[in-house]
């Protein structure tokens, strides 16, 4: 990976702009126009990540546990709101917690009845806990646990990393990945950069917006000031690289891999210096991490889409962790414990009329509702910004070339079930899925699209196959063996 | 600030024969207990057999760690363990002593096991941030004036002075090539004298030798080649960062180099040192609120966010919140400073420095106003050390009622180190509140949170762990949610039942808080975890079987004494602490 560039495309740079006049190397910068060889259209993959699971009344479809999907006669709810309003469509009817994606439903694509089989097949209770599910769901690996469940990890990298390295190769970029984060309580994160090393995202958005942004200047000359700090970051570069590479001989195998991880984080910034950009840097980012989450989240959106706009970057990740929302309209209708967002999510199976808790249904269904509408008004923020026609690329918009992947590590978050993971696909990646559909997995509801009953030989495994042919790979498999079978998902594509 | 997840607790796995097994057994027969369904290898199975490694150690009965270059007994039988990374506490206040800047406040946030870009971004970002605030640097960092030409014997200079205090070491010839080259190559890009002295300086920050604690020693004679010594500079920074989290002194640094650190003796007169120095408080406050998980856990957040019903509970708020911190910090000092370190008062002391809120909560007369604070004694039928204060006890209560599960949870996996595993997956994590319900019947009745906990957890699933669990929390049911003494309960208005059962070596009933906390300062699994959990701290490795010589030697010294300034003391000493195993992991 490391390339010769090191000294050589730095110095030119600056020779270039001792002159006076910026001299743009390889690529064009404005956006749609990054995009070397091997495909026929610009990539890009965006994941919103939101910790906590959804509302819906998805069991275990084994063994000890209630079968299939809840009833709603006992101690669980009975709902779905993740799902379609009608199911049996076939063509996408948005339900109450997409409802705020309506504008965009002709470019959604909607999924149920895929496992995260290797959360499910590696849990000893068949369903997936807290870390496990955590360190599958964007995996598919095999896990090794620490002291508890809790500390699982995985074998592999993130999808999103991958993709992110892959894409590099033809599209270069300088950050291969940006990753922002509406912060708060959360078991754990399911980026990971490679084996064992979980990575999190950038939580204040004038942080964020800094290192981003630091190199982007708006008409096409840098500044003095942004000459002097790339020079001198430049030179910092060079010397810390030779001394991690000098410190690699003094450290034992085990902790190279600590030192080798800083020298890609090196060459990484590297990179940014070896590509500056011109284009508009958003305004108005004026948060740090201490604001609340409404000012948080719609700035982090903001960011990524100027970003990506901008050509800073192909991939980028928006996660937001399982809080509570008592800005919005619903605010806080029950007690969440001891105010962590995973509470509320508890209440699922004790709001049902043989719960602990039976006229709680409502109130929680409400913040409920208007928490998870919130989270996808972020997804809202950046579709928008995506689909502007004001960026247009090619026939269409970014949004057309890009594949926004919306997930969750649970589908029901007080069994903590890693089966049905909820999918909600936006944008057709140039072309490649056919948008604008609902398409249930599940073995049963061919016959019922309201069944209860739940199985299906569907797994995260084999939509990331999907996405990663999407983005122009050929891969036969991703992830662990705990897929029913290898190969991507049947009927996505065009 | 939101939470953040924090780790669970610690297992006593591979514990010897000789000792320290209670914890491992116990563990153990919970799991078996707990989880009947557990399948091979999975999450929750602890209380493995321990290793032959500590058998063959020899034994500490002569006395352990001589100190002397060739190690101890345990210097053949310590672990190897992962290369320390500094945390962001230790960072600030690294860059903070460096340039005798206080205010210095770093954007370095990294905590993850393997560096991360954005940590790397971080460093970045805060050395060009040093960089800016030269005016507030109270020390003398560049030995010349910079904004002139350049100056190659000045750059030389300020590598050998501040490059010798930023690296942690004197520096050798190859760092100085290196560092020199750096400088060099800045000119040599057009860079002005001042820049590229920034530059110099901006790498020594974020140098490997500065954010990472590299460590190769010495040979040891007598030893395999693996076993090796730390040099005095690497032992003066593994001290520094363990009993202050922050980079050496001068006379830290002066024993250095002048080789008193290879000595019991001289490494005994530093610790002590180091102990009376007042940047010592700030490790060991931060290791009680980790202890304590006052900052947040899992299952909870910081004690500075816990939220609870203003109707209940008119009084809290963040000036209580602040108070309820300073408190417990404030016993903590008196016991460790001012105290004979006892680390049974921790559990069973009656004092508390309040103000007039405090007071209040605690019922006590106490200052007029809340500027004001004084030392109390609290009554004796009601509160008993650090388990029965309102810091504590808030943190381990919902937002109405008290919560006895995560209480007794707490005893069991962090004073104890019990380790219980995960709950079922259908575990419910709403609260349990007590109050007003309906039977079974659908008859109006009145529990109080004791009994919904019980009725709640009675299923079998839940029943083999909840039954060491409740037992152990409903000691401090007459302490409600934020900690005031309640009898009725405040929740149902019913009387309080406040027996419980303890388990382990003092296992037997348990009438109340009181004695719960008195059992406690007394018990000798509750000492040895205490001590690995120091002992962790120290080493970075949690528990494993190799170190079972060194950590059989800290905890019999400790369990002896109860003495906390003795137990860091026999830490710093010991064998695990001041040799490395080179050898690979298979």
């Amino acid at each position: 990976m490391r390339s010769g560039l090191k000294h050589s495309g730095r110095r030119a740079f600056l020779r270039g702009i001792g002159g006076g006049a910026l001299m743009l190397p390889l690529l064009e910068y404005t956006h749609g126009h990054l995009w070397a060889g091997g495909l026929a259209s610009p990539r890009r993959f965006i994941t919103f990540f939101e910790h906590g699971g959804t509302i819906s009344n998805q069991a275990t479809g084994t063994g000890s546990y209630d079968g299939g999907k809840h009833d709603g006669t006992g101690g669980s709810h009975g709902e779905d709101w993740w799902r379609p309003a009608d199911p049996s469509s076939s063509s996408l009817v948005l339900g109450p917690i997409l409802s705020v994606l309506e504008p965009w439903r002709a470019k959604l694509l909607q999924l149920d009845g895929i496992d995260n089989k290797a959360a499910t097949k590696q849990d000893q209770y068949g369903r997936g806990g807290h870390g496990i599910a955590n360190a599958t769901v964007l995996t598919c690996a095999n896990v090794t646990y620490g002291e508890t469940g809790d500390d699982a990890t995985p074998d592999g990298p993130s999808l999103d990393q991958v993709i992110a390295d892959r894409l590099a190769m033809v599209q270069p970029v300088p950050f291969s990945r940006i990753h922002l984060n509406v912060a708060g309580h959360q078991y754990g994160s399911p980026y990971y950069r490679a084996a064992n090393e979980q990575v999190g995202g950038e939580e204040s958005p004038i942080a964020a917006f800094m290192n981003i942004f630091a190199g982007v200047t708006g008409d096409g000359e840098p500044t003095p000031a942004q000459v002097r700090q790339i020079a001198m970051r430049g030179s910092m570069l060079d010397g810390l690289i030779t001394g991690y590479e000098r410190a690699k001989t003094r450290v034992s195998s085990r902790d190279m891999q600590v030192i080798e991880a800083h020298l890609e984080h090196l060459y990484a910034l590297e990179q940014e210096l070896l590509h500056p950009v011109v284009c508009t840097a958003p305004t108005g980012i004026d948060a740090d991490g201490s604001a609340t989450g409404d000012v948080i989240g719609p700035l982090h959106a903001k960011l990524i889409v100027a970003a990506l706009r901008c050509g800073l970057t192909n991939v980028a990740n928006l996660e937001v962790a399982d809080i509570l929302t008592p800005w919005t309209p619903a605010g806080l209708q029950v007690e969440s414990g001891y105010g962590i967002g995973h509470s509320l999510g508890h209440y699922a199976r004790d709001v049902g009329p043989q719960g602990a808790y039976p006229d709680l249904l409502q109130p929680w269904l409400a913040e409920m509702l208007d928490n998870r509408k919130w989270r996808m008004s972020l997804v809202a923020a950046m579709l928008e910004g995506l689909d502007d026609p004001a960026f247009p690329e090619g026939d269409g918009t970014m949004l057309d070339n890009s594949l926004v992947l919306c997930t969750s590590e649970f589908r029901e978050p007080a069994g903590h079930i890693s089966l049905n993971t909820p999918i909600l696909l936006a944008g057709s990646a140039g072309g490649t899925f056919a948008t604008g559909r609902f398409i249930d997995y599940n073995i049963y509801a061919a016959d019922d699209p309201n069944t209860l009953e739940y199985e299906t030989p569907e797994s995260l495994h084999n939509l990331y196959v999907s996405i990663l042919h999407a983005m122009g790979g050929d891969d036969a498999h991703f992830g662990s063996g705990h897929a029913d079978h290898e190969g991507p998902l049947p009927g996505l594509t065009v | 600030m939101p939470t953040r997840v924090t780790t669970v607790a610690v297992t006593m796995q591979g514990s010897t024969a000789r000792g320290g097994v209670r914890a491992a057994a116990l563990t153990a027969a919970l799991a078996s207990a707990c989880y009947s369904g557990l399948s091979d290898g999975g999450p929750g199975q602890s209380g493995d057999a321990g290793t032959d490694a500590g058998d063959a150690a020899g034994t500490a009965d002569d006395g352990g760690s001589t100190g002397e270059p060739g190690g101890g007994e345990c210097a053949a039988q310590i672990a190897g363990r992962p290369m320390q990374r500094l945390t962001p506490v230790q960072y600030r206040n690294t860059i903070r002593d460096l340039f005798g800047d206080p205010e210095f406040e770093p954007s370095y946030a990294d905590e993850a096991i393997v560096t991360t870009e954005l940590g790397v971004r971080q460093l970045r970002s805060d050395a060009e941030d040093i960089l800016s605030r030269s005016g507030a640097w109270t020390v003398t960092v560049f030995p010349c004036a910079t904004d002139g030409a350049a100056d190659d014997a000045c750059a030389d200079q300020f590598i050998t002075d501040f490059g010798r205090r930023a690296l942690r070491r004197p520096i050798d010839d190859e760092t100085r090539t290196w560092l020199r080259a750096a400088y060099d190559a800045a000119i040599a890009e057009g860079l002005s004298f001042a820049d590229a002295m920034d530059v110099l300086l901006a790498t020594m920050l974020q140098s490997p030798e500065l954010v990472y604690l590299i460590e190769t020693g010495l040979p040891v004679e007598g030893q395999p080649e693996t076993i090796r010594r730390l040099d005095d500079h690497e032992l003066a920074n593994r001290l520094s960062y363990f009993l202050w989290d922050t980079m050496p002194d001068d006379a830290l640094f002066a024993a250095a180099d002048a080789g008193e650190l290879s000595t019991q003796s001289g490494i005994r007169t530093q610790i002590e040192r180091m102990l009376a120095d007042p940047r010592s408080e700030g490790k060991l406050q931060h290791f009680v609120s980790e202890w304590l998980q006052l900052d947040g856990g899992q299952l909870h957040n910081a004690l500075e966010e816990s939220e609870k019903d203003p109707e209940l509970f008119p009084e809290y708020g963040p000036a209580l919140q602040a108070a309820m911190r300073d408190e417990i910090e404030a016993f903590v000092h008196r016991v460790f400073y001012e105290g004979d370190a006892s680390f049974e008062a921790l559990f069973t002391g009656r004092d508390a420095y309040v103000n007039a809120s405090l007071a209040a909560l605690y019922g006590v007369d106490g200052p007029a106003s809340d500027d004001t604070w004084e030392w109390v004694e609290l009554p004796a039928d009601q509160r008993a050390g650090l388990l029965t204060r309102a810091g504590f006890l808030t943190i381990y209560g919902a937002a109405r009622p008290q919560s006895p599960i995560r209480r007794g949870v707490f005893v069991l996996e962090e004073l104890m180190c019990v380790t219980l595993g995960e709950p079922p997956p259908n575990a419910s994590d709403t609260p349990v509140d007590g109050g007003e319900d309906v039977d079974e019947d659908g008859n109006p009745i009145v529990r109080t949170v004791r009994q919904d906990v019980e009725y709640r957890t009675q299923d079998q699933a839940c029943a083999s762990c909840h039954s060491f669990i409740n037992p152990v929390g409903f000691t401090l049911e007459h302490y409600d949610a934020i900690g005031r003494w309640q009898d009725p309960e405040l929740i149902s208005g019913l009387p309080i039942d406040s027996s419980g059962q303890l388990v382990g070596d003092v296992e037997g009933p348990v009438a109340d808080g009181i004695e719960l906390s008195n059992r406690l300062a007394g018990s000798t699994q509750v000492r040895e975890c205490f001590a690995d959990r120091w002992l962790e701290r120290a080493t970075g490795a949690a528990g494993d079987a190799l170190d079972d010589c060194t950590r059989e030697e800290v905890r019999a010294a400790f369990v002896e004494t109860g003495d906390m300034r003795e137990l860091l003391v026999a830490i710093a000493l010991s064998d695990a602490f001041r040799f490395l195993n080179t050898a690979e992991e298979e």
